[in-house]
């Protein structure tokens, strides 16, 4: 059983303050599927290309982080115990966060220096004002285990991550020299996949397997030694920020790799086989594209290091971001979403009201759509990776304008079904909603 | 009350068992774990006029309740995911008549359930079991 003592439910955030970064996650999406409409056939060829670093980011920035940090901002004080001090700058975080990533996306897509600079600062800042108080929140926090110990791991990856990222963005917009700037910007990308969004999953799976759907919770040995790895390559990386051969970056993220795409992944899947109760959930079908993806990470991964062929590293980079983790934030979306707006708005009305359960409110069929549309997005994806032909770009752009516009939609839907039944919950029963 | 490293002490939880039982309030449950099912325990619970019923745990341990009046039944909702074990207490408690009880077994601690049940002004107790698991009791 994983050490649940002090938690302080009553002090997780406003549900504006998830939902507003939850729902900016599904027109980062859009975006990237409209840039690849209008530049299909332009930059796609190399990792190095303007529109792929465009694209690489908006998946990052504009879809990962945004889930991320919105789940965060929900998760530490559930989970941990930890009361995130001044929760309402957590739109001012937003906001900046919005601008800074758009910039950054307009400089990449465009080579608008200015836009680099502005997309730097202001990413930096409002990562900066998201990780001070939830720093302090870790520092205080009441709960021990090993979701708490992940979280603080993935906030020093997220602020390394942001480091490394405004060291590569003054260079590109003219401000700096890097003589190191390839490993430097290999440390970025491990630090990103791996010691972010690598060590959050990780970290919250072992909470969300468990909660909602019944899977076993892991084993010390499996938290520890996953965390062990990651560790290990943290230190690495942070090294590698201050200058190693480029060559070597990638050892130094081996330990971290095989701990979040091997370790865990076995882990997850043995735990999904062995949930206590078998039942349809179109939820699960993202975690199971997500576990199925991250070994095939691994292994592109080390292609990408072996083979000088670009349409390898085009594919890590897609399975990574599509099929891996963006697979299981999706899914994270569709069951966390439904539950918070259903906690806020409907728990409080019910016996009182006719009340939707949470499942009516996103309902499983729409999620199937969902998972559809995002493996067809994966399929397409990886199909112009190796194709390279506009026809093929644009249509995987199609993709991800409808799964981006799905996932708005359902999410919409599901805001709305929750408010059209509890408008007038009194105060004093809702949980800061 | 885990009587198991008592017993396995070679030492024998009656009179704590009975000292708890004298203490219980009225619609209180007792529940105790136990690696057999303790019949002669069982038998001097009866005695001094508790109902107590037993069941074998999927990991071969003993749950035994006793209460002092009617048992409450245990409502069984460990095999419920997120939130649907929340969803289905606020249902059941929103129509509990003042003075009854209603108790659940839920696959974890009701963190996110108990400040609903606060705003509801009901009486609440949550009893954590050594799998992780929690039994919840509510009254009106």
């Amino acid at each position: 059983m994983m050490p649940m003592a002090g938690l302080r439910p009553e002090q997780g955030p406003p549900l504006s303050v998830p939902l507003s970064f939850f729902f900016t996650a599904p027109l980062a999406l859009v975006t990237a599927g409209v840039l690849l409409l209008f530049r299909g056939e332009a930059g796609l060829g190399s990792q190095w290309g303007p529109t792929t670093l465009a694209l690489t980011h908006l998946g990052t920035v504009g879809f990962l982080l945004f889930v991320m940090v919105g789940a965060l901002y929900q998760m530490l004080p559930v989970v941990a115990g930890a009361v995130v001090p001044g929760v309402r700058l957590a739109h001012v975080v937003h906001a900046l966060m919005l601008l800074g990533g758009s910039a950054l996306v307009f400089g990449q897509a465009t080579g608008a220096s200015w836009a680099f600079t502005v997309g730097a600062a202001l990413l930096s800042v409002s990562v900066g004002l998201f990780l001070m108080p939830a720093a302090v929140a870790v520092t205080r926090r009441e709960a021990a285990g090993s979701t708490p110990r992940g979280l603080t791991l993935a906030l020093v990856g997220l602020g390394a991550v942001v480091f490394a990222g405004a060291r590569l963005a003054l260079v590109r917009g003219g401000h700096s020299t890097e003589a190191s700037w390839l490993s430097l910007r290999a440390a970025h990308v491990h630090l990103g996949f791996l010691l972010w969004a690598g060590t959050l999953i990780t970290s919250v799976s072992w909470q969300v397997l468990p909660m909602f759907f019944l899977a076993p919770e892991p084993k010390p040995w499996v938290t520890l030694g996953t965390q062990l790895m990651s560790s290990l390559s943290l230190v690495g990386l942070l090294v590698a920020l201050f200058g190693v051969p480029s060559g070597s970056v990638a050892f130094l993220a081996a330990p971290g790799a095989v701990a979040t795409w091997l370790v865990h992944p076995l882990w997850a899947t043995t735990a999904l086989r062995a949930r206590r109760r078998k039942r349809k959930d179109a939820t699960l079908w993202f975690w199971w594209l997500g576990l199925a993806c991250a070994p095939m990470c691994l292994g592109l991964g080390a292609a990408t290091a072996w083979l000088d062929d670009e349409r390898w590293s085009l594919t890590y980079g897609l399975v990574v971001l599509w099929g891996w983790a963006g697979a299981i934030a999706h899914g994270m979306l569709t069951r966390i979403v439904p539950f918070l707006v259903w906690l806020h708005r409907c728990a409080p009305l019910v016996g009182r009201a006719r009340v939707p359960s949470a499942k009516e409110l996103l309902p499983d069929r729409s999620v199937a759509v969902g998972f559809g549309l995002h493996l067809l997005g994966l399929l397409c994806g990886v199909t112009a990776c190796w194709v390279g032909s506009g026809v093929a770009w644009r249509t995987f752009g199609l993709s991800l304008i409808f799964a981006g516009a799905w996932l708005g939609w359902v999410l919409t839907r599901a805001l709305s079904r929750g408010k059209a039944k509890g408008p007038s919950v009194p105060a004093a029963l809702s949980p800061r909603g | 009350m885990d009587v198991r490293p008592v017993i396995a002490r070679g030492e024998h939880p009656l009179v704590e068992v009975l000292a708890a039982a004298d203490a219980m309030e009225p619609l209180e449950v007792l529940e105790l774990i136990a690696p057999f099912e303790p019949r002669p325990l069982m038998a001097r619970l009866r005695d001094v006029g508790c109902e107590v019923v037993s069941q074998r745990q999927d990991d071969g341990t003993w749950l035994v309740r006793a209460g002092k009046g009617q048992l409450p039944p245990l409502e069984e909702l460990t095999l419920l995911p997120a939130p649907e074990p929340l969803e289905r207490v606020l249902e059941s408690v929103s129509g509990l008549q003042p003075g009854a009880v209603f108790t659940a077994h839920l696959p974890r601690d009701p963190l996110l359930l108990k400040p609903h049940l606060d705003s509801r002004g009901l009486a609440w107790r949550v009893a954590l079991r050594p799998d992780g698991s929690a039994v919840l009791w509510v009254r009106g």
